[in-house]
């Protein structure tokens, strides 16, 4: 599977207005009343594509850790208080009207969803999407793992996980992946699960590579680098390295071995 | 070379009971004249379809059913240690675990708890389901709004028909919450008459409901009478966020789709369960659907509607009314779409009305339609002639 175009954005956290008002150059969509975190996945996805068309039968796959947990704390509000739910704020809840929009946005007729699985998203989408791609259920994927900056709720480390690299920032990275070698920018070799870290040595033994990106600190190696998910697959191919592995685990010790090279 | 994927566990958790018999009982004792008698029993605190007997907290509820439809899914698949270890997990659901994150918010609203929110995100819920029935694996958390748990299904049967897992869990979860129920009501696709029909043209929208359930799927047969997935298919389309294409055309498409991925004719089908929220928009758009798929054909198969039973149970629906069906059809029967009468504008097929015996084994297609454009729809089958291609 080949990557062909790729986008990161990863900012401190941005007034939605900052992330709407670039939107605006670049879709002509009514994202009014849309949140943040539609509002960082549309934009994310547009941007990696570049204006290029899609096929038209695009997966697009939208991972996320916390979903729109800005949205969901504003309804909880409302909730607690007796207030009314407006419809645009239950909209905003329903998580998957954020794969719509991204869909809508691109003028997709394929498949779309929200995916999610504690601490490893983006992998455990990544598996679903070239799944997908491999019985040519789809032609292309688009990916991205979205979460907006959780710094807005108070002691938000409190609820969470170990979880993705920067839960204070706005993140949206985004990969369009098919079948197609030529002018690809890399290539995805494998994605392995392990249950354990004794099967995750055995998948790492096995394999060559470059540069390792993972964050666990109890692994040694010339070449590492303190990223993992899809962060450090946009990291590597702007990188010097051919090849890379990244390792991401769970707190259970379950997790993924992925492999890219050039 | 692809393998077979079978249906070899399932249970409920619904308005209705909690056991095949009870169910099956109950639905049985069903028809169109005591159905008003009965919704008014169901509605008597809130109109809603809710699940009795978990009266806990909202936190101990949830964790509380989750747990039951595991244990008896299991249970009834007759897995062994090592085989429960070896289930690929997949939940599927609208709202996930917001039930919960109310309740805290309200305690801490009364300044009980210090803490606003009981979590961020959902994925614990998947952790809890993999160390509860200590699973190897990693859980997948599906949320295509009101198709998510048939997506997570579908998606699962493909794994094993394509030889990638062996066996898997697919949970559907939907709870009651002020959220979801203001929400639908802020848009005004509640129902104000308080009964559900379906396709009728007295039809004034939906009445939304809970439930849990769960199904264990294997690429080895249990028993002779387990359920085959045969094809499915999800087509999204763009149309809006809350509603269909009125003119059903992405609805078919979907239909055709899993048709034809089944390999089967559509007069091989015997029984069409519609998704059928009761809302103008559906009814309009899955008729319009069902009119251009039966004309085509020039057949058409028996269709029934399930929400009227235990309500709109959005992102569970899937799984809840797969095993619905399925109770129903180990009893020998189909079940009646209740509260239908006259077909809607234009309609050109009638619901069966009255619970349909059956002595044969059957193929049956399951539509699923949700917020998003998510369209979904599934073929599974009793029959054991069936070959793959």
């Amino acid at each position: 599977m080949f990557i062909h175009k790729k986008y990161l954005i990863n900012n401190v956290n941005k007034d939605t207005k900052e992330y709407k008002s670039s939107l605006k150059k670049i879709c002509q969509l009514n994202l009014r009343r849309a949140s943040k975190f539609n509002i960082l996945a549309i934009l994310g996805a547009l941007e990696c594509l570049e204006n290029n068309q899609l096929s038209g039968n695009t997966g697009i796959y939208v991972c996320s850790e916390y979903s729109a947990i800005m949205s969901v704390k504003k309804v909880l509000e409302d909730v607690s208080s007796n207030n009314m739910i407006m419809p645009f704020d239950f909209l905003n809840i329903n998580s998957n009207n954020v794969s719509f929009y991204v869909a809508q946005a691109l003028q997709s007729h394929g498949k779309n969803m929200l995916l999610n699985s504690d601490e490893l998203s983006f992998e455990k989408g990544l598996e679903v999407a070239l799944f997908d791609l491999e019985i040519n259920e789809i032609e292309d994927v688009l990916i991205g793992l979205v979460d907006e900056s959780l710094s807005n709720i108070k002691d938000y480390y409190k609820y969470i996980s170990n979880t993705i690299s920067t839960p204070s920032n706005d993140n949206s990275g985004w990969l369009y992946i098919n079948q197609i070698k030529e002018k690809s920018l890399a290539q995805i070799e494998f994605i392995y699960s392990f249950n354990n870290l004794e099967q995750m040595q055995e998948i790492i033994e096995k394999v060559t590579f470059d540069v390792l990106y993972t964050k666990q600190k109890s692994m040694d190696n010339i070449n590492k680098k303190n990223l993992d998910s899809i962060y450090s697959i946009i990291d590597f191919i702007d990188s010097e390295y051919n090849k890379m592995i990244y390792v991401k685990l769970d707190k259970n010790n379950k997790g993924y071995v992925v492999s890219v090279k050039k | 070379m692809n393998t077979h994927c079978y249906i070899i566990g399932k249970s409920l958790v619904c308005n209705l009971g909690q056991t095949k018999e009870v169910i099956t009982t109950n639905i049985k004792n069903l028809s169109q004249e005591n159905y008003e008698n009965f919704l008014e029993q169901q509605f008597e605190e809130k109109v809603f379809y809710s699940i009795k007997d978990f009266s806990n907290s909202d936190s101990n509820r949830f964790f509380d059913i989750l747990k039951k439809v595991i244990d008896d899914a299991l249970k009834d698949a007759s897995l062994s240690i090592n085989e429960k270890e070896d289930l690929h997990i997949f939940i599927g659901s609208t709202s996930m675990g917001v039930s919960i994150n109310e309740e805290q918010n309200r305690k801490f609203h009364d300044k009980i708890s210090e803490n606003e929110l009981s979590s961020i995100g959902y994925g614990y819920i998947g952790s809890y389901v993999e160390q509860y029935i200590n699973s190897k694996y990693k859980s997948l958390l599906v949320s295509t709004a009101c198709t998510s748990s048939i997506n997570a299904l579908n998606h699962a049967s493909k794994l094993i028909v394509h030889k990638k897992i062996k066996k898997a869990i697919v949970i559907g979860i939907e709870l009651f919450n002020k959220s979801t129920y203001n929400g639908f009501s802020s848009f005004m696709l509640l129902s104000q008459s308080n009964i559900y029909r379906p396709f009728d043209d007295r039809s004034d929208g939906i009445i939304l409901g809970e439930a849990c359930s769960a199904v264990v799927l294997s690429s080895e047969k249990k028993r002779e009478s387990d359920f085959e997935y045969l094809s499915s298919s999800n087509i999204c389309d763009n149309y809006s966020e809350t509603t269909s294409d009125i003119t059903g055309k992405p609805i078919l498409q979907c239909l055709e789709k899993t048709i034809e991925n089944a390999n089967i004719k559509l007069n091989e089908i015997d029984l069409i369960k519609a998704h059928a929220t009761g809302s103008e928009n559906n009814n309009t758009s899955e008729s319009n659907a069902l009119n251009s798929l039966f004309k085509k054909w020039n057949h058409k198969p028996k269709v029934t509607a399930l929400k009227p039973y235990i309500g709109h149970t959005l992102g569970a629906s899937g799984t809840n009314e797969l095993i619905i069906l399925l109770y129903c059809i180990e009893k020998n029967f189909f079940p009646a779409c209740l509260g239908f009468e006259n077909s809607i504008k234009d309609m050109l097929f009638r619901p069966i009305t009255e619970h349909l015996e059956i002595s044969n084994k059957v193929n049956i297609l399951l539509n699923f339609v949700a917020f998003g454009g998510n369209n979904s729809s599934i073929i599974i089958s009793n029959k054991s002639e069936h070959v793959y291609t």
